[in-house]
């Protein structure tokens, strides 16, 4: 019963994320192109537009050709009937999630290599800036970030709990907590950067940017309760003896990972909402 | 040239690099411009120096320079951790510019000097050394 959930889910995450995302943004990458030409919004293309068709298309094929690979990894798990002999079931969700998010990664690269195109193609001398600070509390619910910070404690205290209150260097404790304050830490620093750090896109409004950093900050909020709620169960079927359920809770958070981060800005911000007028040759300040 | 536009419900001010005018000046004039045309108002917040500086892409040092003298006019003011905000009294102040009261006064000294037989050489040579024995008590 527990596999039979194990392998709905597995479906679900290659579903999730290397078909119905993928093709989501892919959709609105082809949008953008289509609706905004080159010839009509030439500040939006410091690349030659070949580049940008190839790269849709390379999109695209990776993922299809992960989703299939995934596909057959699942085959071959029923088949065999898969229980940790091969690879420990977690273990597989989680490696095939890193190659999943691949794609990802390349997409985010890119769009950091298309801004500083978009910097040095750029020739206004002209630079704006909004006399309105900007402040953590403006993009997201004091509420959600106390929820973020009472569950990291919650899921420290239960993890010392677990040995006993024990503090050694050797526990798994220590470890733990180490893990989940860094990620914070490093989650903290990407809410900073997203404040206060330097204008990537030289064309972008402030009211498109708000949305982003809103958008950001959320899904980095979100994403920090959902990792230590993970811990806390991941520490309980260990305590408790609980290994079957491991590769469920595995595949269940790397999902809702997938729904705060991704799933988050696409719903969020829609294409036909953003200001592309600035990327015409002759747009008006 | 000087712009100040108000786009949605953001008070956006824009600095050309390219004018000659230093572009600390562009910011304290625009900064004082909102203010006269009550674009924001006394007791608003503005951004933090680092926001402003990587907003612009200027150097931090010319954002907090713009933010000094307009300190020092009583424009804004500095509330330490929390940040800069308008002054209350920051709309009366903003008429006042420091640097037609140093001219004008220069103006009247000049004249005054020249008046006497004074060369432009020697009311030269007496400016350098005044300023230089006043920055050396103040050091």
């Amino acid at each position: 019963m527990i596999e039979t959930i194990f392998y709905i889910l597995f479906l679900s995450q290659i579903l999730l994320f290397s078909v119905y995302f993928p093709n989501k943004i892919y959709q609105r990458m082809r949008y953008v192109i289509t609706h905004y030409p080159c010839n009509q919004y030439p500040k939006l293309y410091p690349q030659p537009i070949e580049n940008y068709h190839r790269f849709h298309g390379n999109y695209r094929l990776a993922n299809w050709l992960i989703a299939a690979a995934g596909l057959v990894t699942l085959t071959l798990s029923i088949v065999f009937n898969n229980k940790g002999e091969f690879i420990e079931p977690q273990v597989l969700v989680w490696l095939f999630f890193m190659v999943q998010f691949m794609p990802v990664m390349i997409i985010e690269l890119s769009e950091f290599s298309q801004f500083k195109m978009m910097r040095t193609a750029d020739r206004s001398s002209v630079r704006s800036a909004t006399l309105s600070p900007r402040s953590l509390v403006n993009f997201i619910a004091v509420k959600w970030l106390c929820v973020a910070l009472i569950t990291l404690l919650i899921a420290i205290v239960y993890s010392f709990y677990l040995e006993d209150f024990i503090i050694s260097i050797e526990g798994s404790a220590v470890f733990a907590a180490g893990i989940l304050l860094s990620v914070n830490a490093f989650f903290s620093g990407l809410i900073y950067w997203n404040l206060y750090g330097k204008k990537l896109n030289p064309h972008q409004t402030e009211a498109d940017r708000q949305k982003v950093i809103t958008v950001a900050i959320k899904s980095l909020v979100f994403i920090s309760i959902s990792a230590s709620i993970f811990l806390m169960v991941t520490l309980s079927i260990k305590e408790y003896q609980l290994h079957s359920l491991a590769p469920l809770a595995m595949t269940i958070y790397l999902q809702v990972i997938a729904l705060f981060s991704l799933g988050n800005s696409i719903g969020s911000i829609k294409v036909d909402e953003i200001n592309f007028d600035l990327y015409k040759e002759e747009s008006l300040l | 040239m000087v712009l100040l536009k108000r786009r949605n419900i953001f008070m956006e001010i824009f600095i050309d690099i390219d004018n000659p005018l230093p572009q600390f000046s562009q910011l304290i004039e625009q900064i004082k411009l909102a203010v006269q045309q009550k674009q924001i108002k006394p007791g608003d917040p503005l951004p933090s120096i680092r926001q402003l500086a990587n907003d612009l892409g200027l150097n931090n040092k010319t954002v907090a320079k713009a933010y000094r003298l307009l300190e020092r006019d009583s424009v804004i003011q500095a509330k330490g951790y929390r940040g800069s905000y308008i002054h209350p009294d920051a709309e009366k102040n903003c008429t006042v510019n420091l640097n037609d009261l140093v001219e004008e006064k220069l103006t009247d000294v000049i004249g005054m000097l020249r008046n006497t037989g004074a060369t432009d050489s020697e009311i030269r040579i007496a400016f350098t050394k005044v300023m230089n024995s006043d920055r050396k008590r103040g050091s």
